[in-house]
């Protein structure tokens, strides 16, 4: 570690405090974003846990007595945000299939563009990660949202990809009349 | 002893751990005491790795909804500004990953005209104001290992893990950065 390597070090803390950002703007964009609701407590004393208990008893025995009387139980909505986020991501993942199929990608040697398809395992890396943290982070909008422009950058690629490989057809064409 | 004491350090304080209690119950005032704490450094960091301030603001407000809505899985085991900092740097490189292609251009496309004298350069006649600001203006890839390497502490094995390249390229780039960050400072204040 050199001199100027070792300044950096010493006096690394203070590189943290260089620049202010706007606290207050930036609390109430994380208040609008609206971080979820804590989760239940834990502990709740055995009242709390007497009272349920009671509730579920009586709510099974009048469940029981209203039986007959009641209409049949619709089947349960699943949660909105995960079906919606499902039904876009389906519509993305037919689309990124189509543009596939269109230039026979299976086919393609990727060493011929390796930089495109570089950067579409890149984009695969960050999109895996991403979909790990979606239900760890309780499917935040603005997560799905990031999931839902990964999917746009790839079809993005592909047509770049698409291109090229007419560009390159194109060359080959020109330059096959052109020996003839 | 020591023992005792990297776990006193590394542990967060009777406050802190009142603070996170607090917002993990949804208390507002608490969740703004502990965003105050982190802020400043949080941003101070994404800034140096992304450049654009409106860049870093957005990520800076992504990492704190994860840090809410997370905090009742923090247990502990390390303080919750290692916490908070992985989270940032997590939310950081994914935005990165996302928003741009990383370039990784070779060493001597940038540094050419730069001696490896100014590799020796004495370190302390520039501030550090100016070394932030310096930083900010490396190309990104450079810049990415740089700043993970000698500020985050990350190996270059891991920033190759992160940033899907080889550990040897990563020490090029650093290498690199180091090169241009001198020559950018000496261009900031010639003598």
């Amino acid at each position: 570690m050199d001199a100027f390597e070792k300044h950096i070090r010493q006096n690394r803390e203070e590189l943290d405090r260089i620049e202010q950002p706007d606290a207050d703007r930036l609390w109430q964009a994380i208040q609008s974003e609206g971080p979820p609701p804590p989760p239940p407590p834990q502990q709740g004393g055995s009242r709390n846990w007497l009272w349920g208990l009671l509730l579920l008893i009586t709510g099974l025995g009048i469940g029981y007595l209203l039986r007959p009387q009641l209409p049949p139980v619709p089947e349960q909505e699943p949660i909105e945000l995960p079906r919606a986020l499902l039904e876009e991501e389906q519509n993305y993942q037919q689309l990124v299939r189509q543009k596939m199929e269109a230039i026979n990608f299976a086919a393609i040697n990727p060493t011929e563009y390796q930089e495109i398809f570089e950067e579409l395992q890149l984009l695969e890396q960050s999109q895996e990660e991403l979909k790990k943290d979606l239900p760890q982070f309780g499917h935040h909008e603005r997560l799905i949202h990031t999931l839902m422009r990964y999917y746009e950058r790839k079809i993005r690629i592909l047509e770049i990809l698409s291109k090229e490989i007419e560009k390159k057809e194109h060359h080959e064409k020109r330059s096959h009349e052109q020996s003839i | 002893m020591y023992l005792e004491k990297t776990i006193r350090l590394n542990t967060p304080s009777a406050k802190e751990q009142q603070l996170i209690k607090e917002s993990i119950q949804g208390n507002e005032k608490a969740r703004r005491q502990l965003y105050e704490r982190y802020l400043q450094a949080m941003y101070n960091r994404v800034v140096r790795m992304v450049g654009r301030p409106a860049d870093a603001e957005d990520i800076v407000q992504e990492s704190f909804i994860k840090v809410f809505s997370q905090l009742h899985r923090f247990k502990g085991q390390s303080t919750l500004g290692a916490w908070i900092k992985r989270i940032t740097i997590n939310t950081a490189l994914n935005f990165i990953r996302q928003q741009q292609r990383v370039s990784w251009t070779t060493l001597e496309e940038q540094t050419t005209g730069l001696t490896e004298e100014r590799e020796d350069a004495e370190g302390p006649q520039w501030s550090m104001a100016d070394i932030h600001q310096a930083i900010k203006e490396l190309p990104q890839g450079c810049r990415l290992v740089f700043t993970l390497y000698l500020l985050e502490g990350y190996r270059h094995q891991e920033i190759a893990d992160l940033l899907g390249i080889t550990a040897s390229t990563s020490k090029t780039q650093y290498r690199r950065a180091k090169l241009l960050l001198q020559d950018l400072l000496k261009q900031q204040k010639p003598y």
